[in-house]
């Protein structure tokens, strides 16, 4: 045997340039040192593995540009002649450079992550706990991540004949699953869906498709507890997606080094089967990515046959448009090299041609075979993707809209109706898509399991009836309400129901129930706060009430039954009059009680305790007060803001009890204020003599 | 021996190498002829194993070479442009080589270029066009393979290097029965060099053989005859004709050009026996010229119905 043949070797020729094995020991290098310093300041705050972005990054860049210096030899064709011609056979010198490049991001890597995890273990005697194990799961996550980008970039230097492509091909991988669902599934939903808000499917399917979103996932960058990420094990179905994508680009990677002909080098693509991806893809994802555009740019329904058929005319239009400049671009070289064959002896090339086409004429040879429509076929199939999909947005939008689970098929409900228990500002910036925090924080609030699941069940269906007498979201004037059914299988179905007020008043049968209570006030469910600090806060005052633990528990008490008797109604008639600030010894959290001036019992309480209720804030010495006024644009009317400034007791006389503490703005839909006026006062707590700045409202 | 069996090549459309057969046996200087874009390079590829024929078998020793490492050991192929690692030098190729052939000798590479004056420890990248070529000729000459294919082999040579390179060639091939398959668009390179010659064109092989025995074969003979009447004015390809007809089924007329009142004819057949039949015409003057290896194949293909002229100004 000759030594050649043996892989070892090879192995040892791919590290000629040692351009890959210095690029990847410099960059862990460089990271290691950079890591140990951030480490040394805040060992804390600092993830050595799993939960670093920087190591996310370099994992990623590392996959693609290690690939592409093992695999540049694909596109030289001087060196590749080289190499083939040698007593070696293609594969050797393919998957010896395969390891080469696998064996010098993998060591670097590992010991990277052991000299890290033993310096923050030194570091951090929590960390010392799970170092080893931390250690062996960041190599594994990051090990894996790094093969992802490595064996799609790998695909692309095999099925790209010039670098040009390559770098279209790995675009392709990487965004196509993010096109798909950010830019076509997501605006799709949202514009044909009146009752869109999120699909949870959606961003499983992201993680799935889009191998920078598996990443991030597979790394831990969406845990943010510290504890939950030293222990982070991704979910087993992200392992699975991994594992797909490692396995399917690797196999690929195998059949296509195999099938590759040295010749190509030099062509666009190296197989005219990625060719045909590429073009199909863009011939799909164009169109509809632009009408993604249209949609939400222009004002065309989507919720409606006219509207449907308009964007699917546009797809169609802008498809065939697209296919046929993929066409132009892929003939224009050949067609012309092909032609001047012909011309510059016909006599021998046409024979070739009725031989391979079998066709009797040379120019009836070209005219079909280098025809812009020559792929009738491939043409159709994108037609018919493309009207499927807009086809299927518009099919569904009646179901998905209408759509109301049985109460036997759900586990839970859970529901935010927008203004009610929030301030005047989360209102506001609440929207009806997903991504907004406040309903976010809401729908994670207000879940239902009992009582309030079949009321709340009732209050949504009769929503989701009426929804098609008014149309899509944006009709809805008076504000909406976002549902999610928790079904016995774990499956999530959030929806958005535009509510006027009457059904917005009908919401009192879900509010008026004990589970609801529980949930919009936690501290019903509080026991023993004989031992917590009780603070009264009305914007001006900080006054912790000296009450004994009994008097603790009783007031406490009182203030839950009238909580209890608490109904939707009574909440039209006035503010909260001040806030009890209830902090537990114990673990330091803080409830908030609400003091309505209609809890006569409470209020009894602490007026007999020393504390003023219902004091208006001008009742304390004020300084000044400042109102800003913002003016719209109107007829023969610049925008502007109006700024009025106040300092004598004549001046403040005006706005006795009128003013509410921006805090207690807790129902701006049921007791709405003045919200067009931004009001500051400057008063002195006569307790401390401190000087308060007081942001209200005008009632 | 190299065997070529109706082997084809395409390029997308384009047909590089189209159908071509040949044999090359063992201990040969065997000449690939063509103009650029003949399908010399390919054919040439397809025998060092770098590109797969489309049909057709190559084989090597009877083993076919494409991805068989065993078979392309006995081979050294040397591109128009040879390959060398950045910064290396002829010493680390050798280091290189003698990993992919054992029979590798250093010592032979050494000497060789003792007689060319190539430094072997400078980089290659300093070296000149034809400086490059020597080395590497050197390098696959030493290589110990049994087989040297070579593209464009002495080109970017000046003539005293090209025929010290000649000499080791022959010195190699005489020593080791060595066989070395050259393809180059020039002639003259090849003429007096190689014992067969391959003809290729448009993807095809037009003629392939040996010279010697070509040349046996056929005879050019100058001669001036009398002028009857408007004769002169006649048009050739009918005293073509006439002259064919007049030689019989003995002799075949390859090639019959008249410049004023010369008359040149290359005949294949029976020397002797042609002048004889070519003297009953009573000739004002008969005689016999040394035929060029250009001048064989011209006839040869001219007959073969190509437009020979125009393939070898390309050539020459």
């Amino acid at each position: 045997m000759i030594s050649v043949k043996y892989f070892s070797k090879w192995f040892k020729e791919a590290g000629r340039g040692h351009a890959a094995a210095v690029f990847s020991w410099g960059a862990f290098l460089v990271y290691t040192v950079f890591t140990l310093l951030e480490l040394s300041v805040s060992a804390k705050e600092c993830y050595a593995g799993i939960g670093n972005d920087s190591l996310l990054k370099l994992c990623i860049v590392l996959g693609i540009t290690v690939a592409a210096v093992e695999y540049w030899y694909l596109h030289q064709s001087a060196k590749l002649d080289f190499y083939y011609s040698l007593p070696v056979k293609k594969g050797t010198v393919f998957w010896s450079r395969y390891l080469h490049g696998i064996v010098h991001v993998f060591l670097p890597l590992t010991v990277s992550l052991a000299v890290l995890s033993v310096y923050g273990g030194a570091k951090d005697p929590e960390f010392l706990l799970c170092a080893g194990s931390y250690a062996v799961r960041s190599a594994a996550v990051f090990f894996a991540v790094f093969l992802m980008f490595y064996h799609m970039t790998i695909c692309a230097f095999l099925a790209g004949g010039r670098l040009a492509s390559v770098f279209l091909l790995d675009l392709l991988a990487g965004t196509t699953g993010l096109v798909v669902v950010r830019v076509i599934g997501t605006v799709y939903a949202e514009h044909f869906f009146a009752a869109y808000y999120r699909i949870p499917a959606f961003e499983r399917l992201e993680e799935l498709l889009a191998p920078g979103t598996l990443a991030e996932t597979l790394a831990g960058m969406n845990v943010y507890e510290r504890q939950e990420v030293l222990e982070y094990v991704p979910e087993g179905r992200i392992i699975l997606a991994a594992a797909f994508w490692i396995l399917l680009s690797g196999l690929l990677s195998a059949y296509l080094q195999k099938k590759r002909k040295p010749e190509n080098v030099g062509k666009v693509f190296a197989f005219p089967g990625a060719y045909r991806v590429v073009s199909f893809l863009a011939a799909v994802m164009i169109p509809l990515s632009f009408v993604s555009l249209l949609l939400e740019v222009t004002e065309i329904p989507a919720q409606g046959n006219a509207g449907a058929a308009v964007l699917i005319a546009v797809c169609l239009v802008v498809g065939i448009l697209v296919h046929l400049l993929a066409e132009r671009l892929d003939l224009r070289g050949r067609k012309r090299y092909d032609y001047e064959q012909s011309i510059e002896e016909p006599a021998a090339r046409a024979p070739l041609l009725r031989r391979r086409r079998g066709m009797q004429q040379t120019e009836e040879a070209f005219g079909k075979h280098y025809g812009l429509f020559r792929r009738k076929w491939q043409m159709f199939a994108e037609g018919m993707v493309v009207c499927l999909v807009v086809g299927g947005f518009l099919a569904g939008a009646d179901s998905f809209d209408h759509e109301i689970p049985e109460q036997e098929e759900l586990r839970a409900i859970r529901i935010c109706v927008n203004g009610l228990n929030m301030s005047y500002k989360e209102l506001e910036e609440n929207e009806t898509k997903g991504d907004s925090y406040g309903t976010d924080r809401g729908l994670s609030q207000y879940r239902f399991t009992e009582e309030g699941l079949t009321e709340g069940l009732k209050w949504a269906g009769m929503l989701a009836e009426k929804q098609e007498e008014k149309g899509s979201m944006k009709e809805a004037q008076y504000t909406f309400a976002v549902v999610c059914y928790e079904g016995k299988d774990g499956t999530e179905k959030y929806r958005a129901y535009p509510a006027d007020e009457e059904e917005f008043q009908a919401f009192s049968s879900v509010f008026d129930t004990e589970e609801y209570k529980r949930m919009a006030y936690p501290a019903l469910t509080w026991t023993d706060v004989g031992d917590n600090r009780f603070t009264w806060r009305d914007g001006v005052c900080g006054q912790v009430l000296p009450l004994s633990k009994k008097e603790k528990e009783e007031v406490f008490q009182i203030w839950k039954e009238e909580m209890g008797g608490l109904k939707m109604d009574d909440l039209k008639t006035a503010a909260p009059e001040g806030i009890l600030e209830m902090r537990s010894e114990r673990w330091g959290e803080i409830q908030r009680l609400l003091i309505y001036p209609f809890f006569e019992d409470t209020v009894s309480f602490l007026k007999s305790h020393g504390i003023e209720t219902g004091k208006d804030l001008l009742d304390y010495p004020v300084r000044s007060l400042d109102v800003r006024s913002v003016r719209p644009a109107g007829k023969n009317r610049v925008s502007g803001a109006v700024m009025k400034h106040y300092e004598t007791e004549g001046e403040f006389a005006g706005w006795k009890d009128r003013l509410v503490w921006e805090e207690l703005d807790w129902q701006p839909l049921l007791y709405p204020l003045r919200y067009e006026e931004e009001i500051e006062i400057e008063a002195e707590d006569p307790a401390s003599g401190a000087l308060t700045e007081v942001r209200c409202y005008q009632k | 021996m190299i065997e070529i069996k109706d082997v084809t090549k395409y390029f997308d459309s384009n047909c590089a190498v189209n159908h071509v057969t040949l044999s090359i046996p063992e201990g040969v200087m065997f000449g690939l002829l063509g103009t650029n874009g003949a399908g010399k390079s390919t054919l040439l590829r397809m025998m060092a194993g770098i590109l797969e024929s489309d049909s057709g078998k190559i084989l090597l020793d009877g083993e076919p070479v494409y991805e068989n490492p065993l078979c392309k050991e006995k081979l050294f192929y040397l591109p128009d442009v040879p390959y060398y690692f950045p910064n290396s030098s002829m010493e680390d190729m050798i280091r290189f080589y003698r990993r992919n052939y054992p029979g590798m000798q250093k010592d032979g590479v050494s000497c060789m270029a003792g007689q060319l004056n190539l430094d072997m420890s400078m980089p290659l990248r300093t070296f000149s066009k034809g400086m490059k070529r020597q080395a590497f000729l050197i390098l696959a000459l030493c290589s110990g393979t049994r087989y040297l294919l070579c593209d464009e082999v002495f080109d970017g040579l000046d003539p005293v290097a090209a025929e010290i390179m000649k000499g080791l060639l022959r010195e190699e091939m005489k020593e080791r029965r060595m066989t070395v398959i050259a393809a180059s668009h020039k002639l003259r390179d090849l003429e007096d060099f190689c014992q067969n010659i391959g003809i290729m064109h448009k993807g095809g092989m037009m003629r392939d053989g040996s010279l010697k025995e070509r040349a046996r074969e056929v005879t050019k003979f100058q001669c001036v005859f009398h002028v009857q009447g408007n004769a002169a004015a006649k048009e050739g390809s009918l005293e073509r004709k006439q002259f064919a007809e007049f030689l019989g089924d003995a002799f075949e007329l390859l090639c019959y050009v008249r410049e004023g009142a010369f008359t040149t004819l290359v005949i294949r057949g029976d020397k002797e026996g042609a002048a004889k039949r070519l003297k009953e015409k009573h000739p004002v003057f008969l005689g016999e010229m040394p035929m060029t290896l250009e001048e064989i194949f011209i006839a040869e293909i001219e007959e073969a119905g190509y437009d020979i002229r125009k393939v070898l100004q390309q050539m020459v």
